[in-house]
C-alpha cells in the first residue's frame, strides 16, 4: 500500500492520534447513508463476509480522495457501485489478507428468538435465490432498481448501460419475479 | 391487480432483505474507525481503484414554472423550519409565538401609533422573537416575503427591529389566523397556507425567489431535490438527525448549488444543532450569512444553537 502525507495533517511523522477523528463531516454522512447499500454490493459482487468490511472502507477512501475534486455530480450510489465493484475485483485478484482483528467476524443476527433469526435469514436466502435464476445483466438491474431502489437514470450509469436497455432487462426480471413468486405460493400454501 | 400483488410481495421481501443484510452498528463503528485511521496515515486506494464517476442521463419530467420552484421551494422552506423547530420536545412555543406575531398583524394593520399600545411592545418582542422564537421567525419572515416581496429591502435581516416594524405594519395580511392555527399541527396546514401565500407572491413577481436562469436544467432536478428534503424532513420529524444530516449531505452533494440549496443549507444548520454539533453548526452559519447575507434566514441563522436551547430548555451535552 502507498503511504503519502496529508497535507491536512501537516505533520512529517506519522501522528494517527492526532489527525484521525477527522474525515470532512461530508464523507461522514456519506457514509452514515450510503455504507449498509455498499456493503450489500460488495457481498452481492461476491466478496466474503469476512472482506466484506475492509471492503467498505476501500469503497469510502476512495470517496475521501474524490470528494473535493469531484465535479461532475452524478448520482453518489451509481458511483458507489462503481467503485465497489473495482474494489471486490481488485480483492479477488490480489489475495489480500489483512490482520484482522479477533472479534471482527461476528455474524450481524442478535440474540433474538430463533424463529425471527430464520426469517431474518430467510428473507436474504430468496433474494439470492431468486436473483441467482436471473442472468447477470438482468439480475444486476434488478438488483440495483428494485432491491436498492436506485432510480433507472442511475441505475442505468452504474451498469453504464443505456436507458433502454435497463428498462427491457427490469421488465424481463419482473416477470421472473412473477411467475417465481407464484410458483413458491403454490409450494407453500 | 396481479401484478400490484407481485409488486408488494416482492417490495416486503426486499425491504426485509435490506433490513438485515447491514454492518450492523458495530460494523459501522468499526468500519469508519479503521477508514479515519486510514486516512490519517494519509493511505491512498490502490491505484486501480480510483474510477471516475459515471455520469447519469437526464430524464425530462414536467417542466416546472418559475411561479412552482418558488411556490416549492418556500413551502418547503417553512416545513423544515418548523419541524426543526419542534424535534426536541414537541410543545407548543412555535403556535404560540406565530399567534402573537400574526394575530395583531391583522388587527392592527398601518397604524404606528399602536405600535406601543400593543400586548407585544416593539422591542420585547423583537428581541424574544430572534432569539425565542426562531421558527416563528422563519415563518413570519418567509409570509412576509411571499405577500410583500417590496419590503424585502427595508426589511433585510440586519437586526431584530425592522422585522417586528414590518410585522406589525402589514396591511392585511391574508388569513393570519389560518397560518397561526396551522402550526398547532405543524406540516400539513402550515404547508398549504404557505402555498397560499406563496401563490400570492408570484403575482407580486416576488424577487426572493432562488434565480438560477443560467443553470437550463435545473427545472429537470426539482422533483429529486425535493424528495431528498423532505426525507430530511421525515428523518427529523422521527428525532432522526443522523438521517436527516445524511439526507441533507445527499442533496449538497447532488445538487451543490440546486434550487433549494439555500433552505437545505438552513435546514443544516438547525439539524446540526440538534445533533449537538454546534461548532460545526456555527461554521456553517458563517458560511451562509457570507453567501446568502440577505437571506430571509440570515436572522435566524445568525442567532445560532444558544437560541435553540434557550428556548428549548434543552440543555445539549
Amino acid at each position: 500500500v502507498t503511504t503519502a502525507k496529508r497535507s491536512e495533517c501537516g505533520v512529517s511523522e506519522p501522528e494517527p492520534a492526532a489527525c484521525a477523528p477527522a474525515p470532512p463531516p461530508e464523507l461522514r454522512e456519506l457514509f452514515d447513508l450510503h455504507a449498509d447499500f455498499v456493503y450489500r454490493v460488495l457481498l452481492r459482487l461476491g466478496v466474503p463476509r469476512t472482506d466484506a468490511e475492509d471492503c467498505v472502507q476501500d469503497v469510502f477512501l476512495v470517496v475521501a480522495h474524490r470528494l473535493t475534486d469531484y465535479v461532475e455530480r452524478g448520482a453518489i450510489r451509481a458511483w458507489l457501485f462503481v467503485i465497489a465493484r473495482q474494489v471486490a475485483m481488485h480483492a479477488q485478484r490480489s489475495h489480500r489478507r489483512r490482520v484482522r482483528h479477533q472479534l471482527e467476524i461476528v455474524p450481524a443476527l442478535g440474540a433474538d428468538d430463533p424463529h425471527r433469526q430464520l426469517e431474518r435469514k430467510r428473507a436474504i436466502d430468496l433474494v439470492h435465490e431468486f436473483l441467482g435464476e436471473l442472468d447477470e445483466p438482468q439480475a444486476q438491474a434488478f438488483y440495483l432498481a428494485e432491491v436498492e431502489q436506485l432510480t433507472v437514470p442511475e441505475v442505468a450509469a452504474a451498469l453504464d448501460v443505456k436507458l433502454n436497455t435497463v428498462y427491457s432487462r427490469l421488465r424481463l426480471a419482473r416477470r421472473r419475479l412473477a411467475l417465481w413468486l407464484a410458483a413458491r405460493t403454490k409450494e407453500t400454501p | 391487480m396481479k401484478r400490484q400483488r407481485t409488486k408488494d410481495a416482492g417490495d416486503a421481501l426486499f425491504a426485509g432483505y435490506r433490513d438485515e443484510l447491514t454492518l450492523g452498528a458495530e460494523g459501522r463503528a468499526r468500519t469508519l474507525r479503521k477508514l479515519q485511521e486510514c486516512m490519517a496515515r494519509g493511505e491512498l486506494p490502490a491505484r486501480e481503484i480510483r474510477v471516475e464517476p459515471p455520469r447519469v442521463a437526464r430524464v425530462r419530467p414536467a417542466a416546472l414554472s418559475n411561479a412552482g420552484k418558488l411556490l416549492l421551494g418556500s413551502t418547503l422552506a417553512v416545513t423544515l423550519g418548523v419541524v426543526l423547530w419542534n424535534v426536541p420536545d414537541g410543545s407548543q412555543p412555535t403556535a404560540a409565538g406565530l399567534e402573537r406575531v400574526a394575530q395583531p398583524a391583522a388587527e392592527i394593520p398601518q397604524q404606528g401609533a399602536h405600535l406601543a399600545a400593543t400586548p407585544i411592545t416593539a422591542a420585547p418582542e423583537s428581541d424574544q422573537l430572534s432569539a425565542a422564537k426562531p421558527s416563528a421567525r422563519i415563518v413570519e419572515r418567509v409570509r412576509r416575503t411571499a405577500s410583500r416581496p417590496s419590503s424585502m429591502g427595508e426589511g433585510a435581516p440586519l437586526s431584530a427591529a425592522p422585522a417586528a416594524r414590518g410585522a406589525v405594519s402589514q396591511p392585511q395580511s391574508a388569513e393570519p389566523g389560518a397560518l397561526a392555527a396551522g402550526t398547532v399541527e405543524p406540516t400539513p396546514q402550515l404547508t398549504a397556507a404557505a402555498a397560499k401565500h406563496t401563490q400570492q407572491a408570484d403575482r407580486a413577481g416576488a424577487e426572493r425567489a432562488p434565480r438560477t436562469g443560467a443553470e437550463p436544467p435545473a427545472s429537470e432536478t426539482l422533483p429529486r431535490e425535493l424528495q431528498l428534503l423532505q426525507s430530511a424532513q421525515l428523518a427529523l420529524r422521527a428525532g432522526d438527525t443522523r438521517r436527516a444530516l445524511a439526507a441533507l449531505a445527499e442533496h449538497k452533494w447532488t445538487f451543490p448549488r440546486g434550487q433549494l440549496a439555500e433552505a437545505r443549507d438552513v435546514a443544516r444548520i438547525l439539524a446540526l444543532c440538534h445533533a449537538g454539533e454546534e461548532a460545526q453548526s456555527q461554521r456553517d452559519a458563517e458560511r451562509f450569512l457570507q453567501r446568502y447575507p440577505s437571506s430571509p434566514f440570515a436572522l435566524r441563522v445568525r442567532a445560532g444553537c444558544q437560541a435553540i436551547e434557550a428556548t428549548d430548555g434543552l440543555a445539549k451535552p
